[in-house]
This record gives C-alpha cells, sequence and structure tokens, in this order.
C-alpha cells in the first residue's frame, strides 16, 4: 500500500529525513512513533504531495507520491496536526465543501457524514463558524472531511492530541473498524499505550531516520530486552533526544 | 528594593529597543540580503525558498516613488502656471510655444490685411489661409486637438474669441518652463502671494496624509480587533504601558506603507522646486517622519479605544470601513494631483481660507515660506507631533488598565441558524468552491467592502468630484468603454489578485482535494472576472442610460473592453498568486502589495490603450497582454504543486515570460544605446547597427547567464544552440530548410508588396524612412547589414530560442509557432506585420523539425536578403 524508498527531504542546509525506507501493507494500522523534530510531519507531508522529496521516493497504491498527487487524494484522507479552517465559515459548510471537492453528490456527503457527526459528539458545532473551535473541535471536524470519501489509506498526524477521553476512545474505534473493513492506517503519536494496545506495526524515527521498525515483539526481541513500548522508544532514541528539539 | 536584579529600563530606552526591533522585522523581510550561514551540522530554521519578486518588489517601489517624483514635479508645474494666471486675471497665460504660435499667426494675419490694399485676391486669400492654419496649429498646442471632447472644444473656443477680440495682446508667455519629469526651481512661482501657490498643495499633501494615516490604522498587518501576539508579549516585560504604545506609535515611520514611496518623494519635490537644493531631502523626510507619528499615534489610540468599548465584530467592522475610507483620500488625492481635468479642483483650492495651513497635515508646507514663518511652522508641528503623542499615549494607557484583552465577544455564528446537518437544504446551483467562495464573500466584512464598496466609493466619489469626467465618459464611446475597465480593473485588483492569499492557512483543504489546484483557481477566477464584468456593464448601463445615441458606437470599444477584462483577471489572479506567501502567517502580508501595485500599472497601460484611438495600438496592446496572461498563467501553473514546500522550487525551465522579459530587454538597450552611439562622424545606418548588436548581445549574454544561474538543465540544447547529438537530420539538410523556408516567405512577401503598392494607404505606409530614394548608399549598405546579419541572429535567439521554447512547453508545435509568429508580428510595424507573421511562422517550423536554431536563422538570414535587398538596392 505505502512504499517508501530511501526518502530523503532537506530544507537547505537542515535535513528532516534521511534514508527513509519503509513498506506498509493494506489492511495495517501502523504508527511513526519519534520525538519533536524526527521527521514524522515531513514524511506525511510528502505523503500528501504537500512536499517534494529531496531524494527518493514515496509512493501510495503505486502511484507516486508528487508527481501523481492529484489522482493520489481520492485514496488518502488526511488528518493534519493543527488543522485549519477558513473564517466565516460554518463547520457544516466545510464538510459539504469537503465533499464536493471529491466530487460526492450531497446525499452521499449526508449519509456519510451524518454518523460521523453524531459519534464523535460534534451535532451542536456544526452550525458554529469552524474558526471559533477548540482544537480538539478542530480536530474532529478535520477527521470527519478525511473520512468522508471513504479514503483506502487514512494518514493521521497525531490524532487523539487535543481530544477528549471519550473523543480519544471514539477515535481509536473508528480506526479498527476501518481497518476491518479494509483500509489501511498510517499514524503518528506520541501516546505510546494508545500505539501498543492498536497498531500492528510501528516505527520509531529519530533524527530523520528509521531507527527501529516492526511489530512491539518483533522490536523487544530485536533489541533482546523486555518492557514496555517506552522502554524500548527511549533506548532506541536515546536518552539525549531533547537536543534534537525543534518542530516536526 | 535592590534584591540584585537589574532596573527595568527607561522609557525612552523602550522605545529604542521596540523601534529597533521594527526595523529589523523591516529589513529582514525586505533583504535577507545579508544572511548569515549557520555552522555545520546546527540546526537552523528552515529557510524559505527565495522569493521571486522581491527584487521585483524594490524595482516597483523605485517606479513608484519614481512616478511620485515625476507627477509632483508635474503637478507643481501646473499649479505655478495656475497661481501665474490668477495673477494675471487680464490675459491668459500659455506656454512660450503656444505664444509664440499665435504672435506668429497674429504677424501672418497682419501682413495679409497690410497686402490686401495692393496685391491680388488670390494672394490675400493665401496669407489668410496661411495664418488660418497657423492659428490651428496654436490653438492644437495650446488647448489640445481632439474637438469631440468637449473641454476641448470649449478651451479652443475660448482661445479663439480671446484671439479674435484682442489679438497676440489678449496673452502673454509664461515664465515657468514646460513641464519636466524632474523637480525645477523655476517651477515655484513667486508672484505676490506665496499662498495661492501653496493652498493648492496643501489640499493634494491634506488628502495624501490623511490617506497614509488611515491606511496605517486599517490596513496594516493586523486584525485591529486582535490583541496581536506581538503585543501581548511585548506586555509581558516589565516596562511602563506608556513606552510600549510610544515605541508602537514611532515604529509607525518604519511600517506606514504610503509614508516612503508617496509622501516622502511628493514633499522632495515641493521642497526641491522651492529652492531648498540638497537640503529637500533631510527636510521631506523629516515631514514624512512627523505625518507617519501623526498616524501611529492615531493608531495606538483607537485600536485600544476601540477594543475597550467594542465588541470585536464592530471592530472588524470598523476597520473595514476604515480600510476602504482610506482608498477615498488616495485616489482623490492622486486625482486632484495628477489627472488634467481636475484642474477645477485645484482653482478651487487657491481660493480656500488661510485656515488650511493649519491644520497638522498641512502645516509643514510653510516651511516653503522661509523665514520666521518657517521656523515657526518647524516648532508648530513638534509641538503638534509631541501633544498629538502624549494625548494618544495617554489615552491608550488608560484603555488598558483593567487589561489587554478585547471588550467584546468573539466572532459567533448564531447557533441553529443554520440549521442542523442532516436536515436537507435548499439546492443551491453553487456547489464547491464557489460556494465556499460566495458564502465568505457575504459574510467576511473586509472582503465585501475591498471587492464590492470600494470600488462604487471609488467611482461614485470621482463622479461627484468631477462632473467633467461624467462628461466625458456619457459623451465620448473611448471614454465610456475605459471607465468601464478600469472599473472593473479595481474590482480585480481586490478579488482576483487575493484569490490565493483569501485561501491562507486553510489551504491545506484544497491540497487534499484529488483536483489539480489550478483547476480550483480557475473556478475561482471565474466568479471574479464575472464580478469584474458586471461592473464594466454597470458603468456601460449608466452611460447608455443618459446616453442612448452612444450605444452604437460604444460597442466596438465595449467588446474590447471585456476581452481586456477576461485577460486581466488571469494577470491579476497570476500576479496576485506569484506574490503571495501562503505559508506567511499572517493574512494581511500574505500577498505583497508590489504585485496589487503592478497589476494595477499594467492595466492601466490597457486602459490606455483603450482610450487612444489607434486600433492597431489597441490590437497589440490586447495581443501583449495576452501573451503576458499566458506567461503568468505557465509560470502559475509550475509554481502551484510548490506551495506548502518551504524549499523546493519548480525544475527551471525556459517559459514564456523568460522570453516576453528577452524581448522587452531587447527593445529598451535598443533604445538606450542608441544615443551612446551617436555621434556626428558616424553615420546613422552604423550607429544602429552598433546599437542592434550591443543590445542583442548583452541580451544573448544576460539570458544565457541568468538560465545558467537557475540550472536550467541542457541548456545549449533547449535553446537550440547546439545540435541534437542523435540529429535526424544532417547539417547541410537543416541549413537548406531554414533557406527553403527563408525562400518562402520572401515570395509570398515580394507578392504581397507588389500587392500593397496598389492599395495607397498601405503603399504609404511601406513607404518610411528606409526606401531607397531617400537614403545614400552607405545607409542602405548598413541597414542591409543589419537586416540581414545581426537582426536574424538576435531575434531568433529571442523569438524562436526563448519564446517559441516557452510556448511549446506547454502547447503543441503549431499553436506554439501561430503564437510566437504573433508576437513577432505585433512588434513590427503595422504594415508589413503579414509577412513578417508569415516568415515566423516558418521559422518556427522549421525551428520545430531542425531543432537547431541555425536553421531560423538562416530562414531569417535569406528572407531579409531578398526582401531588403530588393526594397533597398
Amino acid at each position: 500500500m505505502l512504499e517508501l524508498d530511501a526518502l530523503a527531504k532537506r530544507y537547505g542546509d537542515f535535513t528532516a529525513i534521511s534514508d527513509l525506507s519503509l513498506r506498509v501493507s493494506r489492511g495495517e494500522i501502523f504508527a511513526l512513533l519519534g520525538p519533536n523534530g524526527a521527521g514524522k510531519t515531513t514524511t506525511m507531508r510528502i505523503l500528501m504531495g504537500f512536499l517534494k522529496p529531496t531524494a527518493g521516493s514515496a509512493r501510495i497504491a503505486g502511484l507516486d507520491c508528487f508527481e501523481q498527487r492529484v489522482e493520489l487524494k481520492r485514496k488518502v484522507g488526511y488528518l493534519p496536526d493543527e488543522p485549519v479552517f477558513y473564517d466565516y465559515l460554518r463547520g457544516r459548510e466545510i464538510v459539504e465543501f469537503s465533499g464536493d471537492m471529491h466530487g460526492l453528490g450531497r446525499d452521499v456527503i449526508r449519509a456519510r457524514a451524518a454518523p460521523l457527526v453524531e459519534r464523535l459528539e460534534m451535532g451542536d458545532a456544526m452550525s458554529d463558524y469552524a474558526v471559533n473551535y477548540s482544537r480538539g473541535m478542530k480536530k474532529k471536524l478535520a477527521l470527519i472531511c478525511a473520512l468522508l470519501h471513504e479514503p483506502e489509506l487514512l494518514i493521521l498526524d497525531e490524532p487523539t492530541s487535543g481530544l477528549d477521553p471519550l473523543a480519544s476512545r471514539r477515535l481509536n474505534e473508528l480506526m479498527l473498524e476501518w481497518q476491518a473493513r479494509g483500509a489501511t492506517v498510517l499514524l503518528s503519536s506520541h501516546l505510546l499505550d494508545q500505539v501498543e494496545r492498536l497498531c500492528h506495526r510501528m516505527a520509531i524515527v529519530a533524527g530523520g531516520r528509521i531507527a527501529a521498525v516492526g511489530t512491539l515483539d518483533e522490536l523487544r526481541s530485536e533489541r533482546a530486552q523486555g518492557g514496555t513500548l517506552e522502554d524500548i522508544f527511549f533506548a532506541v532514541t536515546g536518552a539525549d533526544h531533547e537536543k534534537n528539539g525543534g518542530h516536526s | 528594593m535592590s534584591d540584585g536584579r537589574p532596573e527595568p529600563p527607561a522609557t525612552a530606552r523602550v522605545v529604542l529597543l521596540i523601534a529597533r526591533l521594527a526595523w529589523l522585522r523591516v529589513t529582514n523581510r525586505l533583504g535577507n540580503l545579508w544572511v548569515r550561514r549557520a555552522a555545520p551540522g546546527q540546526r537552523s530554521a528552515t529557510p524559505r525558498k527565495k522569493a521571486s519578486g522581491r527584487l521585483l518588489l524594490a524595482f516597483m517601489a523605485l517606479i513608484f516613488g519614481w512616478q511620485t517624483v515625476t507627477t509632483s514635479a508635474r503637478l507643481l508645474q501646473r499649479v505655478a502656471r495656475l497661481a501665474e494666471q490668477r495673477e494675471h486675471p487680464g490675459v491668459v497665460i500659455l506656454d512660450a510655444d503656444a505664444f509664440a504660435l499665435f504672435a506668429s499667426a497674429a504677424e501672418l494675419r497682419a501682413s495679409a490685411d497690410g497686402a490686401s490694399s495692393e496685391a491680388s485676391e488670390a494672394s490675400d486669400a493665401t496669407a489668410r489661409a496661411s495664418a488660418e492654419v497657423e492659428l490651428e496649429r496654436a490653438l492644437d498646442h495650446a488647448a489640445g486637438r481632439d474637438e469631440t471632447d468637449p473641454d476641448v472644444a470649449a478651451r479652443r473656443a475660448e482661445l479663439r474669441r480671446v484671439f479674435e477680440e484682442r489679438g497676440v495682446g489678449g496673452f502673454e508667455a509664461s515664465v515657468i518652463p514646460n513641464p519636466t519629469p524632474w523637480p525645477d526651481p523655476d517651477f515655484w512661482y513667486s508672484g505676490a502671494d506665496p499662498r495661492s501657490m501653496l493652498k493648492p498643495l496643501a489640499l493634494v499633501a491634506f488628502l495624501l496624509g490623511l490617506a497614509q494615516m488611515l491606511q496605517h490604522v486599517a490596513g496594516s498587518d493586523d486584525d485591529l480587533a486582535k490583541v496581536g501576539p506581538g503585543l501581548e508579549w511585548l506586555f509581558s516585560f516589565p516596562v511602563p504601558a506608556r513606552a510600549l504604545f510610544l515605541a508602537r506609535a514611532a515604529s509607525a515611520v518604519f511600517t506606514g506603507p504610503l509614508i516612503w514611496i508617496v509622501l516622502f518623494p511628493f514633499h522632495v519635490v515641493i521642497f526641491a522646486c522651492s529652492g531648498f537644493g540638497l537640503l529637500a531631502l533631510p527636510v521631506a523626510a523629516g515631514v514624512a517622519i512627523y505625518v507617519g507619528l501623526l498616524g501611529g499615534g492615531l493608531r495606538v489610540l483607537l485600536e485600544t479605544t476601540l477594543r475597550r468599548y467594542l465588541s470585536a465584530i464592530w471592530v472588524s467592522r470598523i476597520q473595514a470601513i476604515l480600510l476602504t475610507l482610506s482608498l477615498l483620500p488616495l485616489v482623490s488625492g492622486y486625482a486632484v494631483a495628477f489627472s488634467p481635468i481636475t484642474s477645477g479642483l485645484l482653482a478651487w483650492a487657491s481660493g480656500l481660507p488661510d485656515a488650511v495651513f493649519y491644520l497638522p497635515l498641512t502645516l509643514p508646507l510653510w516651511l516653503t515660506a522661509g523665514g520666521p514663518r518657517a521656523w515657526a511652522s518647524a516648532a508648530l508641528g513638534l509641538g503638534v507631533v509631541g501633544a498629538w503623542l502624549w494625548l494618544c499615549v495617554r489615552v491608550a494607557e488608560r484603555m488598558v488598565r483593567s487589561g489587554i484583552t478585547t471588550g467584546g465577544g468573539d466572532l459567533k455564528a448564531l447557533r441553529g441558524r443554520g440549521g442542523a446537518f442532516v436536515r436537507p437544504r435548499r439546492a443551491t446551483p453553487l456547489n464547491g468552491i464557489l460556494l465556499k467562495e460566495w458564502r465568505s464573500m457575504l459574510r467576511d466584512r473586509r472582503l465585501r467592502a475591498q471587492a464590492f464598496i470600494g470600488p462604487l466609493l471609488i467611482f461614485g466619489m470621482q463622479f461627484l468630484l468631477n462632473p467633467p469626467l461624467v462628461r466625458g465618459i456619457t459623451q465620448n464611446p473611448r471614454h465610456a468603454a475605459t471607465a468601464a475597465f478600469a472599473m472593473a480593473g479595481f474590482s480585480l485588483t481586490t478579488g482576483a489578485c487575493t484569490a490565493l492569499a483569501a485561501e491562507g492557512p486553510a489551504l491545506w483543504l484544497l491540497y487534499t482535494a484529488p483536483r489539480p489546484l489550478e483547476r480550483l483557481l480557475l473556478s475561482k477566477l471565474w466568479a471574479w472576472a464575472c464580478v469584474a464584468c458586471l461592473y464594466a456593464l454597470g458603468v456601460l448601463s449608466l452611460v447608455w442610460l443618459k446616453n442612448p445615441a452612444l450605444f452604437l458606437p460604444t460597442l466596438p470599444y465595449a467588446a474590447l473592453s471585456f476581452a481586456g477584462i477576461l485577460v486581466y483577471a488571469v494577470i491579476a489572479l497570476g500576479l496576485g498568486t506569484l506574490g503571495t506567501d501562503p505559508l506567511e502567517p499572517e493574512p494581511r502580508r500574505r500577498v505583497r502589495p508590489g504585485s496589487m501595485y503592478l497589476f494595477m500599472l499594467l492595466s492601466s497601460l490597457f486602459a490606455y490603450a483603450i482610450y487612444i484611438p489607434s486600433w492597431w495600438a489597441k490590437l497589440v496592446q490586447l495581443c501583449l497582454s495576452a501573451l503576458l496572461a499566458f506567461a503568468m498563467w505557465q509560470k502559475l501553473r509550475d509554481r502551484l504543486p510548490f506551495l506548502l514546500d518551504p524549499t523546493e522550487a519548480p525544475l527551471p525551465t525556459i517559459a514564456v515570460a523568460d522570453g516576453v522579459i528577452a524581448a522587452l530587454a531587447f527593445f529598451v538597450l535598443q533604445g538606450l544605446f542608441t544615443p551612446l552611439f551617436r555621434s556626428d562622424e558616424r553615420a546613422p545606418a552604423l550607429t544602429l547597427l552598433l546599437a542592434f548588436v550591443s543590445a542583442g548581445s548583452a541580451v544573448a549574454v544576460l539570458a544565457l547567464i541568468s538560465f545558467k544561474r537557475s540550472g536550467v538543465p541542457e541548456l545549449m540544447r533547449a535553446l537550440g544552440l547546439s545540435r541534437a547529438p542523435g540529429a535526424r537530420l544532417g547539417v547541410v539538410t537543416e541549413l537548406g530548410l531554414g533557406v527553403l523556408a527563408g525562400l518562402a516567405a520572401a515570395v509570398l512577401a515580394l507578392g504581397y508588396l507588389a500587392w500593397a503598392q496598389r492599395i495607397p494607404w498601405l503603399a504609404s505606409a511601406l513607404d518610411g524612412p528606409a526606401s531607397r530614394d531617400s537614403l545614400d548608399l552607405e545607409a542602405r549598405l548598413g541597414a542591409l547589414a543589419v537586416g540581414v546579419l545581426a537582426a536574424p541572429l538576435v531575434e531568433e535567439f529571442i523569438f524562436r530560442g526563448i519564446l517559441y521554447r516557452g510556448f511549446r512547453r506547454s502547447v503543441r508545435a503549431p499553436s506554439a509557432a501561430l503564437a510566437s509568429a504573433l508576437v513577432f508580428a505585433l512588434v513590427h510595424p503595422a504594415a508589413s506585420a503579414l509577412p513578417v507573421f508569415v516568415m515566423a511562422l516558418l521559422a518556427a517550423l522549421a525551428y520545430e523539425r531542425s531543432g537547431w536554431l541555425a536553421t531560423p536563422i538562416a530562414a531569417h538570414m535569406t528572407y531579409n536578403a531578398i526582401v531588403l535587398g530588393s526594397a533597398l538596392l
């Protein structure tokens, strides 16, 4: 479903990611883990065709993420870390707009959005201007927009940050449901216990490179140590990861 | 309290620190010229990709400033003439040339009258006729030629009446010289009363100063309703609010948009003309700073007061209103100062009471009076600005006593008004991006004010202020069509130019849709073009209501206007989008004002083309504008995929825009070099040859360097300078192909020339200065050398090597050949456009076949050798 080959992105002198190779198969829930500034968001933005890789290639379902970005968007749903919406548009109107942009009819949009709105408890807010939403509400709205066209691959950048516990749980349920329907989910997260419970495989990214990749068991055996994902995470990224701080 | 902590800085130091910060921001934004590189391995912030328009912006600022200088110089000259005329109520003041013409007409008439007694009637009639011709020339010179213009006709009638009644005694030559583009101390009429000179200037200074103040309050970067993060941050320091506000007011001097490109040059001209010499520069800078401080104080006063007492939504509304209002004085200031039809207003201003000089914005004009009055005004100005800042800062301080947050509620939609999500909605014909656009336009007051209220207000005001303008528009079809285009163009400036900027940080949403962004922008473009066309139609409808007889004569011009609106909508979108940085967090900074000004400049060129009578010029202007639109669109499409990437840029290629720039540069350089090479010893033809060759080589070298620097892959091949390694045809075949194309075009051209000789107007147009009888052999040989040797090399490089290649990237060979040939024909004289077009078409097609520039060069050489040779030898 997703193939990254020796992917690299440099901003001027700064290397955000380098030599990142990864395969995610259809139907997996895959997590990208790593400290701030590790290159998770950059990777996701490359996958969405927002950024052009400096070297290497990124393909989703056989499509090149930059060159075939328009075709690609029909299969991918994206939830950014900090969704920003237009001024003076209500939540409902933004959802309609997203559906329109994917060429969905109004009836389809309504039929697909209504259950999502209900489950994420957004019913009351849909008539408010989206710029006034709190961070969690914006994320929920963006999630509804991302799911409307029933994508094959969901790219979720820190999906649970800013969500309240109930919404987090709902989101986890949603991800499992989508996976059961055959969709692939790629998410980045700092919540290691969530990842531990939810994801099939994970990659730990540090300093723009993949430091470890596999299922939790594989990571454990590879490192020849037991313990939680958190222990592995610190072991892999090193204790001094704060030094790498910056924006991801 | 000595707890070892440092004392907080004093007020003056705070002001200095914050002003320095503001200065740093300005220079960082403008230049990035002295970027320090981070040490290797050190993490630095992601550097943005180079903004392509920075140089352009600087260039535009220069152009704008220079334009203010030249127009101000002209204004001063006009004001001085007006003052002179006021001092001489008995006579009509004319410029020296017009006066000489009237004098010679009077002389001729007198000699005719004197001769009539003795000479024959025939010679009498000739003498009278020549007197009449001279009088006509005098009238043409003094009042203008176009008698369809009622103002011109009235002025001519008046001058004729004076001449018939009082002869040359009714006139007097002006002591003020004719207008020049730079300030001249002679433009200052130092007659009896300096005030007659100063009052019209005071009106303009007042309007421009007011525009600057309002712009600074409402048009600046941040939302008036919100406490910017910058201010909140500053309030976290242990310094008094007064110091912060004072600093904020002072930093207006750097950030005020109009201060340095309008007010400063305007005052430089005034002071230079009134005899300050080089001192005019610092004095004008002082005045500009003075006006900037007044605006900065007003901003501090208003932002704190409004936030304290009004809800955020009302503050936003007021900001929108002020922003709209700020356009009024700017436009009317410009109109009064620079439009020739507003002489009435300048004359009216001379009659204003003296109190106008005691307004804060006009006070600095007293400096021109010199002596004690100047010192008094300087002292008064210092007092005014000091008192004003003190007042504003004190009030602001009081306003934030209970905190710096806003007073009112946030932007809230009424809950339930939009209905629950699942409820079926009324069907609308719009959906997707158009629906979104329509909704924001209805709800976003600033957008609405800019798109709808602004143009209406500005034009309404013009109509109120300038009855002659209305008369001109309703009586002359060209004026009507020009006004319609101007109105539409203005709405495009605020609409289509900001189409991308309006998306702002929500742009990511568009990128998640499975549609090319240019398609989405195109639908926005349609929406804005429709709005613009509606404006134009509105203007025309009013004209037709007022004067139904104008309907038919206006139609061709109106058609041209509408074609122009569509073309300029694309240009507006292109310029606006290329000048937009979607990653810029602050909304008002996202689109560079330079691109809007550039759009205004370009569209005013087209408005001028509608206005001038020549249809050939109109056609040329329309085609060149379409070319520009195409070039813009091509650049835009290249850039769109990279908008969200802070560092990557599109792969460098040869674009239509490069061809346009190269062609323009070639013409400009040729014009510049010709006087350089001109000398008495050198034959004019040789001068021409030298200028042509050096301009051509300069363009070629510059183009090569710039393509090389931007890293166009396989440059020599791309430009056709080297042959493709696996060329299908041999060298001889490729050259032969060119010669053949040239021959074919030449045969057609000779046929055309033979045919044209039988059409009188074409024949006279073709029989220009380069005909065989008017030149000696040396000149003819020189012309031939330019035509056969130099021109093909240079022109083929520009028109086939760059322009055709640029077109070819986006369209197929036949269309690219047609387009490049059309442009090539348009830069030639109208009469020879047709054969030149055919030649260019064939050359382009031959070039397509061979891919080597030598082919079209051979075609061009062959063609020129035959056609020019037959004409010259």
